[in-house]
């Protein structure tokens, strides 16, 4: 009883100081120019980049999959949507080491835990370079919830 | 004595000089430590390789945990067997919720090093909480400071491990012998016994002395080739999952709640007779058992996740590729394109002169800050350790008559 009360501050301090969760970093990280990227061949890229958070900014390093076609740009996170690790390119699609879930070409779940096909990312194309908006989703859930 | 009772005592024993040393080994290692996603490897780094005791530390407090995770297993057990559970109802609930302290323990101390094996093996166990229905994201986010790993996150684990958890235990440590008082008295006033633990104590530094604790390279977030696997005591329950993909709230929630539900109820239980309790050990004990060789039995074809000086010499092989190739060539000859076609003055590794008339430390000044005219200063791409790595993966390649 008189724990629980001592510690309430502190408990409270953890609850409401979430910022890696609600500030969300909506800038374009540029993935290189668009005629670099070979035609309907899948690339696997590593985004470079500085972000924010709390008192510290520190680099980041996330992997992407390009996927360019004459028309489109298809670009998935490599993070898993079932356990968060990272998926890898192989013959049929993508499939992840962890627990095993695999994915056709377009993201779509051919076996496997995972709740929901691979989180596409947005992208633009400005000046012939392609930008990517990158985003973190929530884990082990349907519906894609970013949450950094 | 009986042999259950002698049991009893001597992992209860085990499990106190344990947690001891663990508390005692971590106060040490707190004070060169740094709870921080960036600082965090570089500290554990330090401890481990340059300073002074720290090597020493760090196996202490990874055996130690480790053989209270076992030597506390083994007193539950027993205990459970021999049907004190009924008698002793009270020391029996204070030591179930002192083995999940010592379990939480365990799980907030795991990232601290923030190796590759800290980062992958806490965000899967992340990962899996937020599987718990209604309550685990926000658990997990609580943890975390957030929904991805940030600046918060370390600070987070490091005050639950090493001041929250332990406070907690400590607590629950001084209830439980209040609860049998007299016995303890009368083992702290055996000249033997003291004489016992001292010396297993001694044994026990003497023995670690020899093992180091685990440490890979540091954690990288975009590895895709890293397999994260829990440690030898969770394999069971990472097997498990295998089994239920479809419904990970089973592995989650339900067989936690089942588990921690059943060890609470144990004292109450009737008609919970002596044989019962040990087939219920047995086939419990023969399950995980059965898990964790089907986990191993699985991963023998998976790619062993390299240690930190391994891993720092396959970093250096392609180091070595991708910076020095283009002059040095690839038989150290000083041959590469580079230096053909510019005529540069490149030295020859596989010469006895330049061994001769070069030390580490020159060596390590010429690849930071560069040398003459047309060596480049590789001091802002590799760390002072890749240097090392790389001075050591020349001279072992290439220099005559490399001994180890």
């Amino acid at each position: 009883m008189i724990i629980s009360f001592i510690s309430a501050p502190a408990i409270y301090f953890w609850r409401i100081d979430r910022s890696g969760s609600t500030e969300i970093d909506d800038r374009w990280i540029d993935a290189g120019r668009i005629e670099d990227l070979p035609i309907d061949q899948w690339r696997k890229e590593m985004l470079l980049f500085q972000r924010q958070d709390r008192w510290s900014s520190f680099e980041r390093k996330e992997l992407i999959y390009i996927y360019r076609s004459e028309q489109d740009i298809i670009v998935f996170s490599a993070i898993c949507p079932h356990a968060a690790c990272l998926i890898r390119k192989n013959d049929e699609g993508f499939g992840c080491p962890c627990h095993k879930s695999s994915f056709t070409s377009d993201g779509i779940v051919l076996s496997g835990p995972s709740p929901r096909s691979l989180d596409r990312l947005d992208t633009k194309v400005e000046d012939g370079r392609l930008y990517v908006k990158y985003e973190k989703f929530r884990s082990g859930t349907n519906v894609k919830k970013v949450i950094g | 004595m009986g042999p259950l009772r002698w049991i009893i005592t001597v992992s209860a024993i085990a499990s106190l000089l344990f947690l001891g040393l663990a508390i005692l080994s971590g106060w040490g290692l707190s004070g060169a430590y740094v709870p921080s996603l960036t600082d965090g490897f570089p500290a554990t780094l330090y401890l481990e390789k340059y300073s002074s005791g720290g090597h020493l530390l760090r196996s202490i407090h990874y055996y130690s945990s480790s053989g209270l995770v076992f030597s506390g297993f083994v007193f539950l057990s027993f205990f459970y067997i021999s049907g004190f559970t009924a008698k002793y109802r009270k020391t029996w609930i204070l030591g179930v919720v002192l083995y999940l302290l010592i379990m939480g323990s365990a799980f907030t101390g795991y990232v601290l090093p923030m190796d590759q094996n800290a980062y992958w093996g806490t965000k899967v166990r992340l990962s899996i909480t937020e599987t718990v229905p209604s309550v685990g994201t926000a658990i997990a986010d609580f943890l975390r400071g957030g929904g991805t790993f940030n600046s918060a996150t370390l600070p987070r684990f490091f005050t639950l491990h090493g001041s929250v958890l332990v406070a907690a235990i400590c607590l629950c440590l001084f209830l439980l012998i209040q609860s049998r008082k007299s016995v303890f008295i009368q083992f702290l006033s055996d000249q033997r016994f003291n004489i016992t633990l001292l010396v297993s104590i001694i044994l026990f530094f003497v023995l670690i002395s020899n093992f180091s604790a685990p440490l890979e390279l540091p954690a990288d977030p975009a590895d895709i080739e890293y397999n994260p696997r829990p440690e030898w005591y969770f394999l069971w329950l990472f097997q498990f999952g295998k089994y239920v993909e479809w419904a990970p709230w089973i592995q989650s929630g339900v067989l936690p709640l089942l588990g921690v539900g059943f060890l609470f109820a144990v004292p109450w239980l009737r008609n919970h007779g002596q044989k019962r309790r040990f087939a219920i050990a047995v086939s419990w004990c023969l399950t995980w058992l059965i898990l964790t060789v089907l986990a191993i039995i699985d991963d023998k074809d998976i790619r062993h996740n390299p240690n930190y000086s391994d891993g720092m010499a396959l970093g250096a092989g392609k180091n070595f590729n991708r910076l020095c190739i283009d002059c040095h060539g690839p038989g150290g000859l000083g041959d590469g394109p580079e230096a053909k076609v510019f005529d540069l003055p490149t030295p020859d590794f596989t010469a006895r002169e330049f061994w001769n008339n070069t030390d580490e430390q020159q060596m390590i000044i010429a690849v930071r800050d560069g040398k003459g005219n047309d060596m480049p200063d590789f001091g802002g791409s590799l760390t002072y350790d890749q240097i090392l790595a790389l001075i050591y993966h020349i001279e072992k390649s290439f220099k005559p008559n490399y001994e180890e």
